[in-house]
């Protein structure tokens, strides 16, 4: 039953790429996805979706991606050194979840003017896979670089809007009361906790 | 309409001789990769202008096969980089 | 151009088309390959966004319609993918931009971890090998 979502999506795919809704074309998609089915793993459900805090997840995505692709605009036909300062800087998460930080550093490198380079665990001798249950901490190219303090906080409202939208339902070990305010600049992962 | 296909032609035609020109002028492989990445861009973007323009969607599909195929040969690039160096 | 649909198709084709450009002209200002990254991928996302979207007013009929918003999705979830593989990719190999970043935080996590990145500090150079095969004049 885990297999559900991600069935239903690709036959809704298989439809739109046909055009339109007749017999024929359901059947074929059902008989396509069954078969592709059998490839998929069963992922297990640990987040729970809310569709009002999504659909406004999605709209603050196309404001970001408009308003920032005028930074961008303007940053080409008009460069100056403010504008064109750059700089990575590194964002710890406050949430443990894979899927919230995937979309977060998704929709930072959507937007012109971030771009996510890098994600590491604390205490990661880099390339680990293992996530140990501690946030991630990701990091961030940013161009037209002002202050480090306004890029983490911009990125800390929108990972509480993508946690809105997706909830992890694991409830173990609230971090989430001291992780956002007490980031200090230039330190990077290891003085989180 | 067709005043708005020339200027768009145009304009898609000059972005799309500056790519090029970065492309052979790049002097690493990254730059390389986003000058063929902007390239798929602007062939897109032609198609879905002469789609506009002439009302027929014969070559929608296009538009689906070279986006994945550039999203494809995008990635593999950035994992060849990765492990040769730009 | 005889109805506001029509018009406004034309407004989005010719936006999209100058963010293409703008994109393009963009490639050669940006200092560095990580703001080219920036520059290059991400209006050129938004440009195939407006062409489409203006190739979606302009089309009669539902099937059609369906296969050009599946491309503007794929766009959409492609894109930042590409564009992070490409940066993450120019960042472990070494390629670091030649006037220094303003904020590396990277650059410290890395050290504190005990990552060695390769000597590759300028920016428009191969990794320095001491004879270069396409140089002229050399033997």
């Amino acid at each position: 039953m885990s297999r559900l979502l991600p069935t239903a999506f690709m036959l809704l795919v298989w439809l739109l790429l046909w055009g339109e809704i007749s017999v024929i074309n359901v059947a074929s998609g059902v008989l396509v996805v069954a078969i592709l089915s059998l490839f998929i793993q069963p992922t297990p459900r640990e987040h729970t979706l809310h569709p009002l805090a999504l659909v406004r997840l999605l709209g603050v995505f196309v404001w970001r991606l408009l308003s920032s692709s005028a930074t961008v605009v303007l940053a080409v036909l008009a460069p100056t050194p403010a504008r064109l300062r750059s700089g990575v800087v590194g964002v710890p998460l406050s949430h443990p979840s894979t899927l919230v930080a995937t979309i977060v550093a998704d929709a930072i490198s959507l937007t012109p003017g971030t771009l996510t380079l890098e994600a590491r665990y604390a205490g990661d001798e880099g390339g680990g896979e293992t996530t140990g249950g501690t946030p991630p901490v990701l990091y961030i190219h940013v161009l037209g670089l002002s202050d480090s303090a306004a890029i983490r906080e911009d990125v800390s409202r929108l990972e509480q809007l993508v946690v809105a939208a997706v909830t992890p339902t694991e409830t173990t070990g609230d971090d989430g009361s001291d992780g956002r305010g007490t980031v200090t600049d230039g330190a990077g992962p290891e003085d989180r906790s | 309409m067709n005043v708005i296909g020339w200027v768009s032609g145009m304009m898609l035609g000059v972005a799309g001789l500056l790519t090029t020109f970065h492309v052979i002028r790049a002097r690493n492989l990254v730059d390389r990769a986003v000058g063929v990445d902007m390239l798929v861009a602007v062939i897109l973007n032609g198609l879905a202008v002469s789609i506009a323009i002439t009302q027929d969607a014969l070559v929608a599909v296009l538009l689906l096969i070279i986006g994945l195929l550039a999203f494809l040969g995008s990635v593999t690039i950035a994992r060849y980089i990765e492990q040769r160096g730009p | 151009m005889n109805t506001v649909v029509d018009v406004l198709a034309a407004v989005m084709l010719v936006a999209g088309s100058a963010l293409a450009l703008i994109a393009a002209i963009g490639l050669f200002r940006m200092p560095d390959a990580y703001s080219r990254i920036h520059v290059a991928t991400k209006p050129a996302t938004l440009a195939v966004v407006f062409t489409v979207g203006a190739a979606v007013l302009r089309v009669p009929g539902l099937a059609p319609t369906t296969k050009l918003l599946l491309a503007v999705l794929l766009q959409f979830w492609t894109a930042p993918v590409a564009s992070h593989m490409l940066g993450r990719a120019a960042h472990a190999a070494g390629l670091r931009p030649a006037e220094p970043w303003a904020v590396d935080d990277l650059q410290a996590a890395e050290e504190a971890a005990g990552e060695v990145t390769p000597g590759l500090d300028e920016e428009h150079d191969a990794p320095t090998t001491p004879a270069d095969p396409l140089e002229p004049g050399d033997g």
